[in-house]
This record gives structure tokens, sequence and C-alpha cells, in this order.
């Protein structure tokens, strides 16, 4: 490959002008660089519904955060213990285990059964916080 | 025990109280008329219940994709957070 783009190279003719450096560029570049265009493929559904769901998930971590960060801010307002345990509940229950999968879901070391395992229990936990809260009410 | 056995089982008891959960806010609805509680409970039902009913029952009766599935679990997330977010605005 490199030997025909020295040719091609080689080859241009400095007479031809401003026609002649493109023709040279793009004969190089045609030997450089690979024909095919760009793709990414997707697996497990269409694309239009992958991307949705890539969509929709941070949607989601966003209003989770805000959700769990409106919870402290009452409770930095008020002192109310109920509403850091909401706070600590709601945090558990949605924002954590959605780090959990951007963060996890992206590492190939750690197996995917071992992250939906982290993520539930996360969950349960969280559930049993707000459980809590709302039972001594 | 398998980690996936064990998954499945704390998928199922965290709907469970979830669902639990979700009716005592309800029942916390009815009686003090709190949209609070209301909202809690229709955000607990959209983050803890709906997202392991489509996972284990939905999703293999009408045979749902991956990317489907997952969808409809962020979109049940998205609306159970708006709705308790909204009550931020009360």
């Amino acid at each position: 490959m490199i030997g025909e783009h020295a040719r091609s190279v080689a080859a241009f003719d400095p007479q031809s002008g401003a026609a002649g450096w493109v023709d040279a560029l793009e004969s190089a570049v045609s030997h450089t660089l690979p024909l095919a265009p760009l793709q990414v493929e997707v697996e497990g559904g269409s694309t239009l519904v992958v991307l949705a769901a890539i969509v929709t998930f941070f949607v989601a971590l966003l209003l989770s955060v805000l959700v769990t960060y409106r919870f402290v801010e009452g409770y930095r307002r008020t002192r109310a213990r109920p509403i850091l345990l909401l706070a600590v509940g709601m945090f558990l229950l949605a924002p954590g285990p959605m780090f959990v999968r951007l963060i996890v879901g992206n590492v190939a070391v750690i197996p995917l059964s071992a992250q939906l395992l982290t993520t539930t229990l996360s969950e349960l936990c969280g559930l049993i916080v707000i459980l809590y809260v709302v039972y001594s009410r | 025990m398998p980690l996936e056995t064990l998954t499945a089982v704390a998928s199922a008891l965290t709907a469970v109280v979830g669902l639990f959960v979700a009716v005592l806010a309800y029942r916390g609805f009815r009686r003090n008329d709190s949209p609070t509680m209301r909202a809690l409970s229709i955000g607990i039902v959209c983050i803890a219940v709906v997202p392991y009913l489509i996972l284990y029952l939905v999703g293999p009766a009408v045979d749902l994709a991956d990317a489907e599935a997952l969808l409809a679990i962020t979109l049940s997330h998205t609306v159970g957070l708006a709705a308790i977010y909204r009550t931020f605005q009360y």
C-alpha cells in the first residue's frame, strides 16, 4: 500500500496546476484510507428504538438526580430527618443504580449478572428506606 | 445459589416491596388527600414494579426485543420520576 501511495505521489505532474493536486491527493487518499463508509452496527433491536432508549435513559438519569437534589435541598432547609431518609432512599432507588449501569455496563470485565445483582440490591435497599419513612408517618 | 437465581429472587422481592410501599403511599394520599403521597405512589410503581413486569412477564409473553424492553423500562422510569418531580412545584 505504501508503495502504491509513493507511486501515485510520484506520478503527480506539476504542469497540470490545481486539478493535478486534487487528482494526486485523491489518488493518495484512496490508496491509504479504507473505502468503506463509516457504519455503526446496532444489536438487539432497530437503530431508532436503541437511540430512543439511550435518550430516555439519560432523561431519566437527569430527573433522578434532580429529584434526589430537591430532597437534599428540602432537608437542608427544614432539617427534617424523614426528608433526609427519602433523599437516601431515592438515591439508592434511582440515580445510584443508573450510574452503576452507565459505568459498569461499559466495563466488559464485570459480568452482567453481577451488575444486575448490584443494581437490584441497591433498589431494594432504597425501597426499604422509603418504606421506613412512609410506614412511620 | 447461582448469581442469576439470586438476582431473580432480589428482583421479585424489589417488586413486592415496591408494590407494598406504593399501596402505603396511596393509602396516605386517600387519608390526607396529599398530592405528594399520590406522586410517590405512582413513582414507586413506575420505578420498581413496572420494570419487573416488563422484564419477566410482558417481555417474554409478547417476545420483546432487548432494545424495546429497555426503552419500555427507561420510559417507565422517566414517567415515575417526572411524577415525583412535579410535586416539588407545589
